[in-house]
């Protein structure tokens, strides 16, 4: 066994005790920037359906570290955050911030890993709105014997904790979420991808009124329009159940919503180090509850800039 | 008779005994040869490794020609240090290091026929390096040669980590079109030195796993699994839950995985409204 450094390959020889042939150790830090423009934006603090519509500008730094091990392990840990700014005076600037670990292992015919993740919402135009998270998202993915047909599985259980969005009890509110994402992938060529997956929902809030389970479909796929350039694409749709609400007249509320959303990107990665994208949402939300539908869309273009530092490298 | 006898042996005992003091000790000598260049450590050492003087100097020759030819010299004194720490058999260190000079040259003619030569000394050596350790771990020279020609005489430490990359991927056992391709892929995509990394070991992984070179590729590209490495985590397709916000730049990714909760927005991209998407989309109400 041979490490340039001792104690780090004692280290790491502590954290892969199964061995494996390499293990190399990367900093990546990230900026991203972009520009674009959001509709349907909130205006005032509390005032829910006042909405506009702004450009904005979007700065994301982010800086990780990437352990390679092995045959195929890698684990990964970063923070990264995101202010974006709007270029309307009566709109509110928006903040997040998250740190991760994951882990993940290739191979064949299973690969899988787990990732945990936690940060920060802080939203100046509806302050009511901002929390903290943390969510816990295994993840597995099957090859099937026919290797270009692959199956997938993903549960995320999170956790939500409201800033000052007070319950009728009184408290903070909180919320569990629990989802379970089973899907199929397609690789018809190697510049193409085709992707469908199901997903169940749960939210369980101390808030009887924020209670839900839903269910929906999501598509999508890319493809590598060159080698560099990249188009992707996906839409999602559902329902959602909300628990029956009794208001302060007897009066039993019933909310049925149908969340729809569509996503299209282009990434063009110009230079190793540089990469420029544009990308268009849209979103909507219709309700039985006419003051619940919502909808909206944002378009943007953008550039990462993107490094590895090797910090190691050894071989045992 | 007897004393013009013993005179002649004192007047050959004295002569000799000048010469002597004349002409230097052979490694003493042969240290004076070598000084200034790589090999002015070595002698020492080959000395007290049991080298004989000509063994210690064919050996040396091979490191001054090395300098000559504008070879670094690290990637001959490599080996040695290698045969040294093995105690290998003189001869062995001997044979070994022209072999290494052999292909160092080959290399460096390749880099100077796919113009490199403009390119500043340190991240050329490197190149030069690894494509002398390429061809001498049985890397196909023309396979090489089409690499350096397509990295275009620029960029030198991308085409190097991809040439290291051919060379991981030939000493598994993956075929030469497949590794000639991930190589192509490797520069054509402009990928980074670890996205290299990741393509390599996922390529060996599947490749001792059976699975075919042209479904590597597949897997690789089409899954983006080079480029996202532990990130090309979500369960399907690349919108599936690029959870937590993680999106990175353009790459679809539903914030907050999903259904619309939790999403911290990440750092940027194509996300709904980022965290602001939150109560848009109703996940949270």
């Amino acid at each position: 066994m041979k490490f340039r450094r001792p104690l780090c390959g004692l280290l790491l020889l502590l954290v892969f005790p199964s061995g494996g042939s390499a293990v190399d150790l990367f900093l990546s830090p990230r900026l991203t920037l972009e520009a674009g423009y959001e509709n349907n934006r909130y205006l005032l603090p509390t005032a829910l359906t006042n909405t506009a519509s702004s450009a904005f500008l979007r700065a994301a730094p982010a800086v990780s570290l990437h352990l390679l091990a092995g045959a195929g392990t890698e684990v990964s840990a970063g923070v990264s955050g995101a202010h974006t700014e709007y270029l309307r005076s009566d709109l509110k600037p928006r903040e997040e911030l998250m740190a991760y670990l994951e882990w993940w292992q290739t191979g064949a015919p299973f690969e899988g890993g787990l990732r945990l993740a936690g940060g920060l919402s802080r939203d100046s135009a509806i302050p009511e709105d901002d929390f903290n998270w943390f969510a816990a998202t295994p993840a597995l993915r099957y090859i099937l014997p026919q290797p270009d047909w692959q199956l997938t599985a993903q549960v995320r259980l999170a956790f939500d904790q409201f800033d000052t969005r007070l319950t009728t009890n009184g408290v903070q509110q909180t919320d569990q979420t629990l989802e379970f994402r089973p899907g199929l992938r397609w690789l018809p060529t190697r510049d193409a991808i085709l992707w469908a997956e199901l997903y169940l929902e749960k939210n369980d809030s101390n808030e009887d009124a924020f209670d839900y389970q839903g269910f929906g479909l999501a598509l999508g796929g890319s493809l590598w329009v060159t080698p560099r350039g990249q188009f992707a694409a996906a839409v999602q749709a559902g329902a959602r159940t909300f628990a029956d609400v009794t208001d302060e007249t007897g009066l039993v509320l019933q909310r049925r919503d149908q969340p729809l959303r569509a996503e299209v990107s282009y990434t063009y990665r110009l230079l190793p180090w540089l990469d420029l994208f544009c990308s268009a949402a849209w979103y909507a939300s219709g309700s039985d509850q006419s003051v619940q539908d919502v909808s909206g869309w944002s378009a943007q273009v953008g550039l990462t800039l993107a490094q590895d530092y090797p910090l190691f490298s050894g071989r045992h | 008779m007897k004393t013009k006898l013993v005179k002649s042996w004192l007047a050959v005992w004295l002569l000799t005994v000048a010469v002597g003091a004349q002409t230097p000790d052979p490694w003493t000598a042969l240290q004076q040869e070598c000084a200034g260049t790589a090999g002015s450590g070595y002698v020492l050492r080959l000395r007290q490794q049991g080298f004989a003087i000509e063994q210690a100097r064919q050996t040396l020759t091979c490191l001054a020609e090395a300098q000559r030819q504008g070879v670094p010299a690290t990637a001959l004194t490599s080996r040695l240090d290698e045969g040294l720490a093995k105690k290998a058999e003189p001869q062995a260190i001997a044979t070994a290091l022209q072999a290494r000079l052999r292909v160092m040259t080959q290399a460096r003619g390749m880099l100077q026929a796919a113009r490199y030569d403009a390119v500043p000394d340190e991240p050329r050596n490197e190149l030069l390096t690894a494509t002398g350790l390429a061809l001498e771990s049985g890397v196909a020279a023309e396979d090489l040669g089409a690499v350096l020609k397509r990295g275009g005489g620029q960029a030198a430490l991308r085409v190097k980590s991809v040439v290291e990359a051919g060379e991981s991927l030939h000493l598994a056992g993956v075929d030469r079109p497949t590794t000639q391709a991930l190589m192509n892929d490797c520069l054509d995509r402009n990928l980074r030195r670890m996205e290299v990394l990741r393509a390599v070991r996922y390529s060996v992984q599947q490749h001792r796993g059976g699975m075919s070179g042209e479904n590597i590729r597949r897997s690789l590209w089409g899954g983006n699994t080079a480029t996202e490495g532990a990130r090309g985590w979500r369960g399907g397709g690349q919108a599936g839950a690029n959870c937590d916000g993680t999106s990175t730049g353009a790459g679809i990714g539903w914030r907050g995985g999903g259904a619309g909760a939790s999403g911290a927005g990440g750092s940027g991209g194509a996300g709904m409204s980022g965290g602001g998407g939150h109560q848009h989309m109703g996940g949270k109400p």
